[in-house]
């Protein structure tokens, strides 16, 4: 009995000091995890309270005073034909420009698999436009797309007579510029994503794909292609998501004029909010565009999660 | 239909390796012929230039007494299995099948029928409709070679096709394969550096080492003849010894003394009095457990069990020896009596390493 009793006076000495404060794994990610919520979650929940309200910066209410007006911003939405026009214009934008990027980056960087005098100078050349800021790139087809500039110049020597259009002036087209924008500078990433994962394909099932007299098309279409699915599908996916918030070229290029012909879903926002300052209604279209731009992600990432499974 | 293949004065250099020089060997129709050597050796670089991957820097290619060299990889009609197999990971195991005839143009039902008779031959009805990233390594194996032998090579380039897989698998495979290859007659060029692959298979078997071909000839004839050091340390498992050994000569006649044992009449040769080298087969002393006229007493450092026979390693002179005795012979004893007949060994030549050859009548062992 003494001796039990001795025994547990003994561990309890041993037993280690109680800790004081925060344990140390805690203390170290705390700060990090605050400012992650002070940027995320409370503009978040900011965003939240206003897309029920029709709070105006310029009506004289602090934000938190506005007046809720609950579902009827997204029943205007709704309603809104500026609004759907410019989703759906993002969603042909999106579209358009990264299937286009794919096809081009995926010619280039099967050009690019091969070994060939200067090759890696020209990968530096090719990815060039990657780096230059996108207001710069978005200046630079602003001036090819004068209406006296060198795009008009060009088509005029080959058609062999005077050729004068406001590419940017026409709702019709003031699309193309935007889109050849965006295509130019973006298409090196998608190179780079596919490069990679072309460089990387296992070279024996190539080689025995060689062997077994398939043509260079099978090759690509039958062994290579599936092989790349998953690659494909993050820089369908980084690409995607990226493309969506496209802003700088439309802004530069044409501020989604003429009229709302090249309204994409950042100008409208940009608009709404730093034009028209109607802040609870565009934070509702912001709520939406979120909805939209995550189901976006969920689709292209299946193929991802099949791939796993 | 079966074909020839001939490689004469093969040279491939990397930057400053060499890695196959002056390579010739020939292989006859319906012949399984074994590369065999460690890695490094050059026989994969050898297999590269016949499946036209690389392309020799001097020396030709012949399979059926044409030049190859002109040839692109996939009118050489040549099979080829893979190390890794290189199994098309996202098609089904029967479009990997189907993928070779349908590249050479093969109606639909003409491919069906090929590809169920070939599924029936190897036994892999039951994969076909799995993915290829499904397989496990033997049914990879399995499937890369039904893959090249539907399309009906002239010759199956087999590249380690069994480095990948576990020992029960290689010992079933290894005689399914001589079976396979035997009923279709097929020419397979074997590149391994496993020699137990090489020995139990192989019709003959061409040693490689540092790009060079050391020796060609039959397993048995490597076994028991080799021309140099290296192919008798290569071949046979438990490896042979090697000990150093002192040679008188006599006009052509040589006598060597080795560590152990004194007086060995090894007939009539060439070479230098001197230290040498006597390179002996674990099979080749005879152990005893009483003294004999020519035997000698060494103490048994350990016992390695191989089950069917034990493997003792004896202090001979300065060096280990290995001998194989039944099972048990050596329980409790720290003494083993060992007598050597000097017919079963090869004497080795210290400078040029090649194994003298004796021009006396062949004692029988």
């Amino acid at each position: 009995m003494a001796q039990e009793s001795l025994d547990a006076t003994a561990m309890k000495q041993a037993a280690p000091p109680r800790r004081r404060g925060l344990p140390f794994n805690v203390a170290l990610v705390l700060p990090a995890q605050l400012t992650v919520l002070a940027v995320v979650l409370c503009p978040t929940l900011i965003v939240l309270w206003l897309s029920i309200t029709d709070w105006q910066p310029t009506s004289g209410v602090t934000w938190y005073q506005a007046e809720p007006v609950w579902h009827w911003n997204f029943y205007d939405l709704y309603f809104d034909d500026r609004f759907i026009g410019a989703l759906l214009r993002t969603i042909l934008v999106v579209c358009v420009c990264v299937a286009l990027e794919l096809a081009i980056a995926i010619g280039l960087a099967l050009l690019f698999l091969e070994e060939w005098p200067w090759r890696k100078l020209a990968v530096s050349a090719v990815i060039l436009p990657m780096m230059i800021v996108p207001v710069d790139a978005a200046n630079a087809f602003f001036m090819l797309f004068n209406e006296r500039g060198p795009i008009n110049h060009i088509i005029s020597l080959v058609i062999g007579e005077a050729f004068e259009f406001s590419w940017l002036a026409d709702p019709d087209w003031a699309l193309l510029p935007i889109m050849l924008a965006e295509i130019w500078q973006w298409t090196p990433l998608m190179f780079l994503l596919v490069l990679t994962g072309l460089m990387n394909l296992p070279e024996n099932q190539i080689r025995a794909a060689i062997v077994l007299g398939a043509s260079p098309a099978r090759i690509f279409f039958r062994v290579m292609l599936p092989l790349m699915a998953p690659v494909i599908a993050i820089a369908l996916l980084v690409r995607s998501i990226e493309t969506f918030k496209i802003f700088d070229p439309v802004y530069i290029l044409t501020r989604g004029g003429p009229g709302a012909a090249t309204e994409t879903i950042s100008m409208f926002m940009y608009n709404g909010a730093f034009v028209y300052f109607r802040m609870g209604y565009i934070a509702a279209a912001g709520l939406l565009v979120l909805i939209v731009v995550i189901s976006i992600c969920l689709a292209l990432s299946k193929p991802l999660k099949r791939h796993h499974g | 239909m079966s074909a020839r293949l001939e490689l004469s004065d093969l040279h491939k250099r990397f930057d400053s390796v060499e890695a196959v020089s002056g390579l010739s060997l020939a292989l006859g129709q319906g012949e399984f012929l074994s590369l065999l050597g460690p890695s490094g050796c050059g026989k994969s670089t050898t297999l590269a230039m016949i499946a036209g991957f690389l392309q020799p820097d001097q020396g030709d290619i012949a399979i059926n007494g044409e030049s190859q060299l002109r040839v692109p990889p996939h009118k050489r009609r040549i099979g080829l299995v893979f190390q890794d197999y290189a199994i098309f990971s996202r098609l089904s195991v029967r479009s990997n099948l189907a993928f070779g005839l349908e590249a050479q143009g093969v109606g639909r039902a003409e491919r069906q029928r090929k590809v169920e008779a070939m599924a029936e031959q190897l036994r892999l009805g039951h994969l076909l409709e799995r993915g290829g990233h499904s397989l496990n390594m033997s049914e990879m194996q399995a499937v890369a070679l039904a893959r090249v032998l539907i399309t009906e090579p002239a010759l199956l380039l087999l590249d380690e096709p069994m480095s990948n897989l576990d020992a029960t698998d290689r010992a079933d495979l290894r005689g399914e394969l001589k079976q396979l290859q035997k009923s279709l007659d097929q020419s397979v060029l074997y590149v391994t550096h496993d020699q137990v692959e090489a020995m139990s298979m192989s019709d003959r078997i061409a040693v490689m080492r540092d790009g060079h071909i050391q020796q060609v000839g039959s397993p048995e004839e490597i076994y028991r003849r080799p021309v140099n050091r290296f192919v008798a340390e290569f071949i046979g498992d438990p490896p042979i010894n090697i000990v150093p050994c002192w040679v008188k000569t006599s006009g052509s006649e040589i006598c060597v003394n080795t560590a152990c044992h004194n007086d060995l009449y090894m007939g009539h040769g060439d070479l230098s009095e001197g230290t040498h080298w006597l390179a002996i087969r674990p099979h080749v002393f005879k152990a005893t457990h009483e003294a004999s006229e020519n035997s000698v007493a060494l103490p048994v450092r350990f016992i390695e069990n191989f089950g069917s026979e034990h493997v003792l390693h004896l202090q001979y002179g300065e060096d280990l020896v290995g001998v194989v005795v039944p099972p048990g012979f050596a329980e409790g004893r720290d003494l083993i009596h060992v007598s050597l007949d000097a017919a079963g060994v090869h004497l080795i030549d210290r400078t040029s390493e090649a194994v003298v050859r004796r021009r006396a009548v062949e004692v029988a062992a």
